[in-house]
This record gives structure tokens, sequence and C-alpha cells, in this order.
């Protein structure tokens, strides 16, 4: 299994307003594969977001072709690529998304609750997540009481709770303190070793595993790839 | 089968948890239903019940009331839909973005919406038996020498209400859902109008 970008680009289009187009995204051409380590360093606003979506078909692309395991993206209905989405993957978006209302758990809970997994089985995940995340003892908190940075772990906590077999974490440690961010990148490498593929986006250097492989992007381009070291 | 329970264990819990947590929203359907409930439950009683002589002078002037009350009930339903809706752009964008379908957001909101406007209903129909009963509400044409027919026909006026309540407010509730799932998922994400 394996998500595969085609000599993708991607433009926003400014209508009906007046200000220019941009493209995000120009020609990029990749394939992630199951249980890969894979990175995106670059500058703010070089096309990481984008380039995260476009994989997990939340956005669908201007040019070029999005595989996500035989499904074609551009071609593909919305049920389609939504099952794919809540099958294999678990995306941890850069803004803190969360719904005010319900608790931390039930935050974890109610977005997976859509899967065949019972609402005891996730429980039992969550509270392992919650505990490898220090916030176990929050869990019946409201978000509103959390800080930036638990809003992000918990946010975290909730797309790896089906251990989906891609995350995609779009600067994932940007509102993490030094002790939080290593426990993040462990958890990371624990899911990674368990046969996850994990993609993160991030503009400041991480300590990453030597198996990952890094693209450098720059104005909606891969400038640079590295490829990683295999176990 | 055991994927099917699972599904629908998980949908209720979601419902549940939805209702438990969105205390104002959900008193506001529940009275919707609730009031609907009697101006239905009056039409169905007057069109089942005003063919009988002893009343039919105030026929106009008690359909008119009814009607007019219905109307501002099903505005007032439209309007708390809208509002539910817009408060829960983000949530239903946090769904979609997460891998759910359409379908599936629009299945656990009319297990939401099925669940309040039920309750609503049958307390409201439960209400206006007794209204009627002990007189607040007074209809002669069939608390008077009441016949087991009439007592029948009745009950079932009480069954064809609940249903009807129950029908409104989810079609109105699924119908406007619906159409606001339309949206791309950044867009919900951002709370864009």
């Amino acid at each position: 299994m394996s998500i595969k970008l085609i000599n993708v680009t991607k433009r926003y289009t400014n209508f009906p307003f007046r200000g220019p187009n941009v493209e995000a995204i120009r020609s990029v051409s990749m394939d992630i594969n199951e249980g890969s380590y894979t990175c995106f360093v670059g500058p703010t606003g070089s096309g990481k977001t984008t380039l995260l979506c476009l994989l997990c078909g939340i956005i669908r692309p201007t040019g070029g072709d999005v595989v996500l395991n035989n499904i074609h993206v551009p071609k593909a209905n919305d049920g389609e690529i939504c099952q794919f989405r809540e099958r294999y993957i678990g995306y941890i978006p850069q803004e803190l998304f969360l719904i005010r209302d319900l608790t931390v758990m039930e935050n974890i809970l109610s977005p997976n609750a859509f899967s065949n997994n019972s609402i005891r089985q996730l429980k039992i995940n969550a509270n392992y997540l919650l505990e490898r995340l220090k916030l176990r003892d929050k869990a019946s908190w409201m978000p509103s009481s959390l800080s930036g940075g638990e809003k992000k772990k918990l946010m975290i906590a909730r797309a790896l709770l089906k251990s989906p077999l891609y995350i995609l974490a779009d600067e994932p440690v940007s509102e993490l303190d030094q002790a939080s961010t290593e426990i993040v990148l462990d958890l990371f490498y624990e899911y990674f070793k368990k046969g996850s593929a994990i993609v993160i986006a991030s503009h400041k250097p991480l300590n990453l595993p030597r198996e990952a492989d890094i693209y450098t992007i720059q104005a909606g381009k891969v400038i640079y790839h590295r490829k990683g070291g295999r176990t | 089968m055991v994927k099917l329970k699972s599904m629908f264990k998980n949908n209720l819990w979601l419902a549940l948890t939805n209702i438990k947590r969105r205390k104002i929203a959900s008193i506001l359907f529940f009275a919707v239903a609730f009031f609907i409930s009697h101006s239905i439950f009056l039409l169905n009683l007057s069109s089942k019940f005003l063919m009988f002589p002893e009343i039919s002078g105030s026929r106009q002037f008690f359909f008119a009331i009814i009607i007019t009350f219905l109307t501002l009930c099903i505005l007032v339903l439209g309007a708390v839909a809208v509002l539910l809706i817009k408060v829960r752009k983000q949530e239903l964008g946090i769904f979609r973005m997460l891998g759910a379908r359409r379908a599936d957001v629009l299945v656990v909101s009319s297990l939401e919406m099925l669940i309040l406007s039920l309750s609503g209903a049958i307390l409201g129909v439960v209400s206006i038996i007794l209204f009627i009963i002990f007189k607040v509400l007074y209809l002669p044409f069939f608390l008077e020498g009441m016949s087991g027919a009439r007592t029948i026909r009745f009950i079932a006026t009480g069954g064809q209400t609940i249903f009807m309540v129950v029908l409104i407010e989810m079609a109105v509730y699924t119908i406007l859902l619906s159409i606001f799932l339309k949206r791309d998922i950044t867009d919900m994400l951002r709370g864009t109008s």
C-alpha cells in the first residue's frame, strides 16, 4: 500500500476577490510507502501543509494525480476518499482544531467513533495514549482549560487512536517544550516500528531517526531529497 | 451483523454525548418538538372530530390558530437548526477531516434528532392529553360521552402526531445539514461562511 503524488500541482484561486492566485505546489512527485518515515522541511509558506492535505485527500490537486492505494483522487468520489482516510490515515493539523463542548476523552473518541472499533476498545487505546502523553489526569477536562501544547498533544492522541497505517503530522511539535517534543517523537517512532508510515512537516530541525527520508520544500517545489538509511 | 451492532452502538454513544454536552441546543429542539406536537395533535384531532356538528361553528377559527402556531414552531425549528449547524461548523469539519463521510455525519445527527424529537413529541402528546382530560384545554366534543370508537381515534391521533413531529424535525435538520456538508472540509474547519 502506498500514497503517490504524480506531478502534482495545487493552485489556490482567489475568486471572487481580486487577490493573486497562489501556486502552492508545483510539479511534485513522490511515493510514501507503508512503514516509511518522511519529513518535509522548509520555511513557512513553502507548501508543506498543502502537501500533507493532498496526501490525505482533504484537498484535490489542480493538476497531476494523487493515488491513495489505487484511488485516483481527482476522479474519485468523496465517499471513497473518506473511507481511505478513515481506515488508514491519522492526520494532525497545524491549527488547533478541537471540539470545545466535549471533554478531552470525548474529543479523542468522537471523531474516531465512525469506525468499526467499539467505544470500549477505543477508550482503552485512548487511556494508553493519554498516559504516554502525560494527559491521563486531564481526561475529563474541557479543551479550554488546556495549554496550547496540551491541545496539540490531544490532537496527536486523537490521530493515533486507531493505530493508522499513515500518520501525517503538520508541525506536531511546534508548540511543545523539549521534554514533550521527545515524548511525541518517541511515540511516532514506536508507531513507525509497529509498521505505520510517519510523515512530518516541520519548519524547524527535528531530531529524526536515521531511517527518515527528508524532502526540503521551497516555494512549492521539492528542492532537495535525502533518502534515509534502511534498518 | 456484529459490525452493524458496533456501528449502531458507536453512533448512539456519539448522539447521546452530543445531546449531553450541548444542553441548550438539545433543550431547544426538545421544546420545539413539544410545542409542534401540541399543534399537530390538535390539528389531527380536529380533522378527525370536526365533522361532528356540535363544534362545526368554531372550525375556521380553531384551524387558523393552530396553523399559525404550527408555522411559528417550524420557523423556530429552522432557525434553531441553522444556528446549531453554524455553531458546530468546526466540529463537522473535524469529523470530515478525520474520515467521516457525509452519510456518517447525517446518520449521527439524525439519531440525535430522533432522540430529541421523539422524547419531546411523546411528552407533548401526553401533556396535551392531560390538558384536555383536566379541562385546562376545554374540548367537549370527545370528552363528553366519548365512545369506544372515538377513544381509538384519539389514541391513533397521538401516535400519528408523534410520527409527524419526528418526521418534521428530522427532515428540517437533515436537509439543512446535508446542504451545509457539501462545503469543502477546509472551509468548514476555518469556519468560512
